[in-house]
Formats: C-alpha cells, sequence, structure tokens
C-alpha cells in the first residue's frame, strides 16, 4: 500500500471529516413473510436483517424453560463486495459474526419473557463497504422491534478506528483495509452499556479511550436514525389500523399484525 | 418451494381456477405487475431487483477478465447462481433451499448461454475473455420466483456495461501482451435483444394459469417453465411437480406462455429504455 494519506486537511478519502457518519437509511418491514424485517444502510453498506418467531424450538434439546433461545445466520450475497466471491454461510468469518450478533441481541432481548421458544433472526448483506457487522447488529435490532419481541433498550452498533493518529469514525472498506486498528462497539444508550465490543489491529492504549468514546457517540447518532424510523414506522401502523375501523377486533388486528 | 396452506384452501384456490378466477383477482392469463430498480449494488457491473406480488429477488452482474476454456477458446463465459436468503424463510438456512437454487441457476444459465453473443466477449482470441457472473438472491419466496430471476437477470445485464480494454501487444513474440482497463461509465452495453424471459404456467385441474403464486403452486399438479424470446420465441421447458400433464394441455400452455413471454419482454425493453434515457438526461 505504501505510505497513503488517509487524512489530508481534515478530509478523508471519501470526503468526510474525521468524526462523520457516512449517509444512513433505515428501513423497517421490508420483506413480506418475515414476521419482522428490516434495511440498514450506511453509505455504500447494506444489510438486511428478518426475524422469525418468537415460535416452537427446533431442536428439543436446545429447549430452555426458563427463556428463548436466539439463533442467528449471517449470510454475505456473491456480489456485494468489490471482488466477487461466493461465500457458504457457514465459512469461519460467517460463523463468528452470527455468534457476535446472537451474543449482541441476547443481551437486549427479554429473553425471559419467552421462555419456551426459539427466535430467528437472518441477516443477509447486500452490499459490503466497511462495517458490515455493525449494519447488521443495527438491522437485526429494528427487524427484532417490527416482529414485535419486547427489548430492554434500542441497540446501536457502530465502528471506529485510528489511522495517522486521527481517530476516525464509521470506517469504509478502503480505511478497513489500511490495517490500522478498528473498534465496533454495540451500545445501549438507555441504558449506558457497552453490550458489544471488538477491536483488532494495534492501538495506543491513550487513544484507545477516545476511540471507544468515539464510537459510542456514532452509535448515540445511529439510534437517533433507528428511533426515527421506529417512530414512522409505528404512526403509519397507527394510521392503517385506523382505517381499517378503529382496530376493534380482527380488522385492526389484521393491519397490525 | 411450497406455501403451508390447508386442503380446504387448495380446494378453494382449484375450484376458483375452475371458474376462472384467482384468488388475487386475475384471470388465468394475467402476470402480476412487476416492480423493477436498476443500478441497486453499488459493487456491481450491473444489477436489478425486481418485486413480482410478494416476490422478491436481486440480481448483480460482475464481469471479469479470464483465460478461455481450453476447448472453447472464441468464447466468453457465462455462469449464473442462485442463492435462497434464510431471510426469506427459515426453511434456507444452513444449507436449505440449495437444490432448488442449483435448480434454477442451471435453467438459467443455459438460457444466457444460448441466446448471449458469446463471441463478443472475446478481448484476446485464445487468451483472455470476459466472464460473466450472475449472482441471484431470492429474498422472497412469493412463487414464480424462476420467471422473476429471468426478468431480473435481463435487466440486470441489460445495464452492465463491460469496461472498456485496451491491449498492447508485446514488443517480442514471447511477451505477454498487456491489459488495461479503463472505466465502467465509457464501458460497451451487452447486447441482451435476444436473452429471453421465462414464463411459468401451472396447471391447477383441468385449466392452466400463468406466473403461479406462493399459494396457487402447491395447488398445481405440475408447472412448466418456458424460456420465451421476442417474437415468442420458445428457448427452453422444462417441468417441476409432481403430477403429470394431458398431453392436449401441453399446447395450451405451451401457447399461453408464447402469448404472454413477448408482452413482458415488450414491458421491460420499455422500462429500460426509458430509464436509459432518463439518465443520460441527468448526466447532460
Amino acid at each position: 500500500m505504501g505510505r497513503r494519506e488517509y487524512v489530508s486537511d481534515g478530509l478523508r478519502l471519501d470526503g468526510r471529516r474525521p468524526k462523520e457518519l457516512r449517509n444512513m437509511r433505515a428501513q423497517i418491514g421490508v420483506l413480506q413473510s418475515a414476521d419482522g424485517s428490516a434495511m440498514f444502510q450506511m453509505g455504500n453498506t447494506q444489510v438486511l436483517a428478518s426475524v422469525f418467531g418468537p415460535r416452537e424450538v427446533e431442536q428439543r434439546s436446545q429447549l430452555q424453560h426458563d427463556r428463548a433461545i436466539v439463533k442467528c445466520e449471517y449470510a454475505m450475497a456473491a456480489f456485494s463486495t468489490g471482488e466477487r466471491r461466493r461465500r457458504g454461510k457457514t465459512d469461519r468469518r460467517s460463523t463468528e459474526l452470527s455468534l457476535v450478533i446472537r451474543n449482541t441481541l441476547e443481551q437486549t432481548i427479554q429473553l425471559e419473557e419467552y421462555a419456551r421458544s426459539q427466535i430467528d433472526v437472518y441477516v443477509q448483506v447486500l452490499q459490503a463497504d466497511g462495517g458490515t457487522r455493525c449494519a447488521c447488529i443495527n438491522a437485526a435490532m429494528l427487524a427484532l422491534a417490527d416482529a414485535g419481541i419486547k427489548l430492554r433498550d434500542v441497540i446501536a452498533s457502530c465502528a471506529a478506528g485510528y489511522l495517522q493518529g486521527t481517530p476516525l469514525l464509521d470506517l469504509n472498506h478502503e480505511e478497513d483495509r489500511a490495517g490500522g486498528p478498528d473498534i465496533s462497539v454495540a451500545y445501549q444508550p438507555g441504558l449506558g452499556k457497552i453490550v458489544a465490543l471488538q477491536m483488532d489491529g494495534r492501538l495506543p492504549t491513550e487513544a484507545f479511550d477516545e476511540c471507544v468514546q468515539l464510537a459510542i457517540e456514532g452509535c448515540k447518532a445511529m439510534a437517533g436514525v433507528m428511533r426515527k424510523e421506529l417512530l414512522r414506522h409505528t404512526r403509519a401502523l397507527m394510521a392503517a389500523g385506523e382505517d381499517a375501523g378503529g382496530g376493534g377486533g380482527g380488522g385492526g388486528g389484521a393491519a397490525l399484525r | 418451494m411450497q406455501a403451508d396452506i390447508s386442503d380446504a384452501e387448495k380446494l378453494y384456490i382449484a375450484q376458483g381456477v375452475a371458474q376462472g378466477v384467482r384468488n388475487d383477482g386475475r384471470g388465468c392469463h394475467d402476470a402480476r405487475p412487476l416492480e423493477l430498480e436498476l443500478g441497486v449494488v453499488a459493487q456491481a457491473n450491473g444489477s436489478a431487483r425486481l418485486h413480482v406480488g410478494a416476490t422478491d429477488v436481486m440480481v448483480g452482474v460482475k464481469v471479469s477478465l479470464v483465460s478461455p476454456d481450453a476447448a472453447e477458446p472464441a468464447k466468453g463465459q457465462v455462469f449464473a447462481t442462485v442463492e435462497c436468503s434464510s431471510c426469506a424463510s427459515p426453511e434456507f438456512k444452513g444449507r436449505g433451499g440449495e437444490d432448488w437454487g442449483i435448480d434454477m441457476a442451471a435453467a438459467l444459465q443455459s438460457a444466457l448461454q444460448s441466446s448471449l453473443d458469446l463471441g463478443s466477449l472475446v478481448v484476446l482470441a485464445g487468451k483472455t475473455v470476459w466472464a460473466v457472473h450472475l449472482d441471484c438472491l431470492v429474498l422472497n419466496d412469493g412463487g414464480g420466483v424462476l420467471g422473476a430471476l429471468s426478468v431480473a437477470a435481463r435487466a440486470a445485464l441489460a445495464v452492465t456495461r463491460l469496461p472498456k480494454v485496451e491491449v498492447t501487444m508485446g514488443e517480442g513474440d514471447d511477451d505477454e501482451p498487456e491489459i488495461e482497463l479503463g472505466d465502467d461509465s465509457e464501458g460497451t452495453p451487452m447486447g441482451v435483444t435476444r436473452v429471453p424471459v421465462i414464463v411459468s404456467v401451472a396447471q391447477i385441474g383441468s385449466r392452466c394459469v400463468v406466473d403461479p403464486s406462493a399459494e396457487e403452486e402447491p395447488c398445481a399438479s405440475a408447472v412448466l417453465h418456458f424460456a420465451v424470446g421476442p417474437g415468442g420465441r420458445l428457448g427452453a421447458a422444462t417441468k417441476t411437480g409432481a403430477g403429470g400433464i394431458p398431453q392436449p394441455a401441453l399446447l395450451e400452455m405451451l401457447e399461453a406462455a408464447q402469448q404472454l413471454g413477448p408482452k413482458v419482454l415488450r414491458e421491460l425493453d420499455g422500462f429500460l429504455a426509458a430509464s436509459a434515457a432518463a439518465a443520460s438526461a441527468r448526466a447532460a
């Protein structure tokens, strides 16, 4: 790679400032068959998530009497990356990411409310340009809310990096490839808790706190976008419920699912 | 993949079809409206997303330079894959849906291989050709998935531009020629006029319906998939489903497909022309 300038005159390769997020877009209810679904996009990274359940546990040996179990699967479309690559759903990276996402969601879902049942979360990467694991968590969170599953708080996930002595928010693929550290954080803004943290690469200890703080600020901004979409979606559902006859009995129930 | 519906529902649908009425209000020979979006994947050379009723599919086309197949040095290569996203249904998790995907990919690939001008994909005879990878993703199965994929594939190929290539021959005879890739925007389009769409015709009771929905598919004793090109030219046909088709019905089904196919192609080409015109107006 040689010496490449990742920050020059206070601007990054894609023209952002160091603490600037990419354009975000969130949309709830994008797939018909799923109990809950959502799309989350930041820049050229785009992810779909769908939720099925709570439903009967598939493998009885895994049944938990006091809480729900969460299953998670991560898949990447062959056309999603710059270089075409067909990945199995069970390669090491997919498995690792499925586990991270599952672990994050398990800390957020009120599992004890759904004893003896199973919640399936599937995430599908449509476009990958850095920050896929964060986008996956954000999309999954919105899909869970769409499915009407009780959550402890909103979770939002965002990454921060550190290149040329500058902390950078929300790395894209090119910045990610630069080999610097990359810290992914999932954060519950209401409870003020970090539920997932992953870092790779080397980072000066004194910069760690700064980067994590930056990622958390990013999470808060993402949570704002997600909350807005949740409100928009809920208002649309309420309007649909009123149109269907004031939500009385089956009519309103159908519109509200 | 089969929707989970009861025997009573199946009977209801079958009796409706017998009277020429379908549960979504269509006539037997009516297809569902298409909702197409182009250029949905920034990372692909061409892409499209198509909604047909509840069916939701996405196709990305990527091209790359490869050495040609030794048996066919003067031909480019076309590959199709179909992946069923688990987002569509838990039955696609893990390796679920893989066989179905392979089956549909084979149908698409053979339709493309026989209709694209593979000779035009040669960059340097015997040395370098374009390989066109068509990767399809099924995001929701609302019936008629193969047909939807074929329409989305044709659309994605139509907006694909083969990057401009500059070949500099080496000085000596043994020198490898150098190949330089130009920008995507100044590339050449691929000829897709002959690429067919696949029309599915389902046999329900004694009648046939085109473009079956997810509820109609389990009611069908058999489904025939015809690849229909411009002018109603028949490219390929396959049969799925557990039952047999009485021979007289076969011709009726073919006729229905040959009527619908060119209509879909006209509609699609009209949309592609309109969006190309809009794009060039934006650029100007």
